[in-house]
């Protein structure tokens, strides 16, 4: 064991040692994990085609031509028509652009409201602390995807509806995570030292303590982006989202579904897929950055 | 650990259970209530008298401030009554009877099935890392978080019914029988049983397939991952290498020693996906058109039936904090360490 420590295993054939720069170190920890690159590729995939999508698709996302109707796949149309004639491939790409916006609006938002809940309840303690940890455990007794559609079902149908629904049923997460991570930070020997030299506490709390404590929470932040577009998937497809005519992943598994005892199965059998490949994508990428970013864990 | 200590420790628990409750009552009723539209004018249509809209409304309190309705429910629920659904028309606690036995074998099943392939999957791949049966592990893991439940049930649809016609297709809980028997549990697999109605016994466990199936596969991958990385852990430790050292088999070393300090997260794992898989599978109900708790739900929201969701979110987080206390009393008794 005491020697493994030492030499790291596998570091005399796992090619060349470290390069420096933050760059060559980033390729040579990628290199070393073909999870988190296959992670990185679905990811950049998905946020080309968000881009480039509506420019490079042949066919009109919304352009209905009954006379298509419903035709299986084939070298036109790759991933067939849907029963209104549309492009299922052309729509699939399309809808990347609106799944990932709700998707980083979302986790950003959950992100940055559950992330102060849960710092400001670690850092200051007491009333705060016992305040919001009593009404996580509260929120934690909802099942997450009934809450999901109880607040989307308030808000009514909607993209927005859908950003606040998901964003809603992770706040408690981040809140809980930062809050533990808040803990055991301030305790640590460099809060300490910068409170001596006479920082205050809120320059302590946001310069000191809340950069140490990020990695968490970006991997968590990434893992959370494969579980949204489940749940926003979720919500659109049993009509609770965006609404039938979109472009949008769980809004064509719908809509495959009303075609079901036809046997048309391309029609959602596709936007399934790319719900699947898109969430495997953003969970490869935590993962992997769980292992990069955490010194212990990495690559030597 | 004295055993009154231990119930002692329970009745803590359960006291603690009834805020909770109450705060989550709370947030439903926050929810439903400022939701523009009224469910009067949902139930009864544009077509009724403005006097008889009234009267509906002042039947269901509806013309009452927030917090006087809130207070009017508890009333009435401490006699045990949970209002009338505005949709069914019968009491929510008999509708709630109706539907949960439903759900509950549902997921029990799904459970079953998923415990019994995760945790021996888990623990082949702790003992074997880097294997092929490792690469298994890891697959049905990472695939499990990321398929779509819904679009997971839709293709094995495809597959068993549309295609295969082996299974039969989402109508519900006795798939083609259309055998009635009157509910003595609620749950079909026992009921058919007792009544030694093999027939129906058989269309039903069919009917339970694709569905359990569906909710399994996915509530194996988080069960699978946990046992997986404990027990690579758990093996690792000092005491193992003891043990094996003695000369104990490897089997009594992994089974014995080894999994039962791995059960505590593993278990609380089990329970986590448990009460979420109890109210959140609504997706699977949708797809199946199960007759269960989710789709009750579901229907309630679209329909703004209040006593109907109020029910369900009593009920659903009530098996929640229950699970939990299981949950706890599992782990004081399985480790010394815990004390209450």
């Amino acid at each position: 064991m005491a020697i493994e420590e030492i030499v790291a295993p596998g570091s005399s054939v796992a090619g060349p040692p470290p390069v420096v720069g933050r760059f060559g170190d980033l390729v040579y920890q990628l290199r070393g994990n073909p999870a988190t690159f296959a992670g990185l590729f679905i990811v950049g995939l998905i946020f080309l085609s968000a881009l480039l999508g509506p420019v490079l698709a042949r066919y009109d996302p919304y352009g209905v031509n009954l006379g298509d109707a419903a035709l299986a796949p084939s070298f036109t149309h790759p991933f067939g028509t849907d029963q209104y004639g549309e492009d299922v491939f052309t729509r699939v790409v399309v809808a990347s652009r609106l799944d990932l916006i709700m998707v980083l609006s979302a986790v950003a938002l959950s992100t940055v409201i559950g992330v102060t809940i849960g710092a400001i309840a670690g850092f200051f303690g007491h009333f705060f602390d016992e305040g919001v940890m009593r009404s996580q455990d509260v929120l934690q007794a909802f099942p997450r995807f009934v809450f999901a559609m109880a607040v989307a079902w308030a808000l009514g149908p909607g993209v927005t509806t859908v950003i606040v629904a998901t964003a809603a049923i992770n706040i408690p997460g981040y809140a809980r995570l930062m809050r533990g991570l808040m803990l055991s930070v301030k305790e640590s020997q460099f809060a300490l030292a910068a409170v001596a030299v006479g920082n205050s506490r809120w320059r302590l709390l946001w310069r000191h303590l809340l950069p140490n404590c990020l990695t968490p929470v970006i991997v968590l932040s990434t893992l959370q982006c494969g579980f949204t577009i489940l749940e926003a998937a979720g919500l659109s497809f049993i009509g609770l989202g965006v609404r039938v005519p979109t472009a949008e992943w769980g809004v064509m598994i719908a809509m495959g579904l009303q075609d079901f005892l036809q046997g048309h199965w391309w029609i959602y059998t596709f936007p399934g897929l790319a719900i699947a490949v898109a969430v495997l994508g953003f969970n490869l990428l935590g993962d992997g950055l769980q292992d990069i970013l955490d010194p212990k864990r990495r690559r030597v | 650990m004295g055993s009154t200590r231990l119930l002692l420790y329970a009745a803590r628990r359960l006291l603690f259970i009834v805020p909770v409750l109450l705060v989550a009552l709370f947030l439903v009723f926050a929810l439903t209530r400022i939701v523009p539209g009224n469910p009067v004018d949902r139930v009864a249509g544009p077509y009724i008298s403005n006097e008889r809209r009234a009267e509906l409304k002042h039947i269901a309190y509806l013309d009452r401030p927030f917090y006087e309705q809130f207070a009017l429910y508890l009333r009435d629920l401490s006699h045990g009554n949970m209002g009338t659904s505005y949709t069914t028309a019968q009491d929510v606690s008999k509708d709630l009877r109706q539907r949960f036995p439903a759900t509950f074998e549902l997921v029990t099943y799904a459970m079953l099935f998923a415990i019994a392939v995760a945790i021996p999957l888990g623990i082949a791949a702790a003992i074997k890392k880097d294997s092929w049966i490792d690469s298994v592990a890891r697959a049905v893991s990472v695939l499990g978080v990321s398929m779509p439940i819904f679009w997971l049930g839709l293709m094995l649809l495809y597959v068993f019914f549309y295609f295969l016609d082996w299974l039969p297709g989402p109508v519900g809980r006795t798939g083609s029988a259309t055998v009635f028997i009157k509910p003595i549990t609620g749950f079909l697999t026992v009921d058919s049983l007792i009544t030694g109605n093999l027939d129906l016994f058989g269309q039903v466990v069919k009917a339970l397939v694709l569905p359990c199936f569906t909710l399994g596969f996915v509530a194996m991958a988080p069960i699978a991952r946990m046992t997986r990385a404990v027990m690579v852990e758990v093996l690792q430790s000092d005491y193992i290498r003891t043990a094996r050292s003695l000369g104990l088999p490897f089997r009594v070393v992994v089974l014995r020693h080894a999994l039962k300090n791995a059960m505590i997260p593993i278990l609380t794992i089990i329970a986590a996906v448990y009460g979420y898989a109890l109210g959140g599978e609504v997706l699977v109900e949708i797809i199946f058109s199960w007759p269960g708790m989710g789709q009750y739900s579901y229907n309630a929201l679209l329909s703004s039936d209040f006593p109907a969701i109020q029910g369900f979110v009593l009920l659903v987080t009530l098996l929640y904090m229950v699970i939990y206390l299981f949950l706890d009393i599992a782990n004081a008794a399985l480790d010394p360490r815990v004390r209450y």
